[in-house]
């Protein structure tokens, strides 16, 4: 049960304000499928150059039954159980162990930090002390301030910049790669 | 000492949400300052590291909702038993 009393609908991982829990099929009836059409939520991603549909919505929801190499988890409000985000690790490599980072807050009345960094919190715990990852790699266009400040926060370093590799609004932007690893998070998280 | 810290609290949030110190209450929040978005959030957290030369654990980092907690947090943080 939520605080308010609310029961939690399958959760994988509670917090503060939200909870984790797997992808429902009812979520691709919900707002799901339109946060990744939305020009302003998709502005910095690389999926920003076609519409998403309820079809492809649903497609991609099949796909994730029995792929291990992502692991994909709603994002929800304990107190009303609604549906505000996604957020993933993809491309899980179980030999060198790493995996890459994504969130969207879909719902923007839940896109002032506060959600965000609760989700990328747990998701990190997640990585590094369920699945047991090394690293965690995150990769965001340069101009992309919200993303910036979210990794900084974080303490994910620099790996490399790749210069002028993407097009936004017209302008040349560059790519910055960014990773997290164990031990770093280990140290600064589970100090004395 | 709780006091320094409540006080050097509000100028960081001040600085950060670019708002007069007087309006930043105990109880100042996403909810009340019209400012606090997602980056001005996570900008707050680096400044109040940088400020008081500490690293927050990520479970610090999501106790940092308002002012209040805010300075609960760094008291606990630079207590110095």
């Amino acid at each position: 049960m939520s605080d308010d009393g609310l029961k939690m609908i399958n959760p994988y991982m509670i917090s503060k304000n939200i909870y984790f829990r797997s992808p429902l099929e009812e979520d691709v009836d919900g707002r799901w499928y339109e946060w990744f059409s939305d020009e302003e939520t998709t502005k910095m991603l690389d999926t920003r150059f076609w519409p998403n549909s309820k079809k492809e919505q649903l497609e991609f929801y099949n796909s994730l039954h029995n792929d291990k190499t992502k692991l994909v988890l709603s994002i929800v409000t304990k107190s009303d159980n609604q549906h505000i985000g996604v957020i993933s690790l993809g491309n899980i490599n179980w030999v060198h162990r790493y995996a890459d980072i994504g969130i969207i807050i879909g719902e923007k009345e839940f896109n002032n930090g506060v959600y965000a960094s609760e989700a990328y919190a747990m998701i990190l715990s997640i990585a590094f002390l369920r699945l047991n990852l090394l690293n965690v790699r995150a990769a965001y266009c340069e101009s992309n301030k919200s993303s910036s400040a979210l990794l900084k926060m974080f303490k994910f370093k620099v790996a490399g910049v790749f210069k002028n590799l993407v097009t936004i609004d017209g302008k040349d932007d560059n790519m910055v790669f960014v990773y997290l690893d164990r031990q770093s998070w280990l140290k600064r998280n589970l100090q004395g | 000492m709780s006091n320094k810290i409540d006080s050097k609290v509000k100028q960081v949030m001040s600085y950060v949400f670019e708002i007069p110190i007087e309006q930043i209450k105990d109880n100042s929040s996403a909810d009340n300052i019209e400012s606090w978005d997602s980056i001005k959030h996570m900008n707050l957290v680096v400044a109040l590291e940088e400020e008081f030369d500490i690293e927050f654990t990520d479970n610090n980092i999501i106790e940092l909702i308002n002012t209040k907690l805010i300075v609960e947090v760094i008291r606990e943080r630079t207590y110095v038993g």
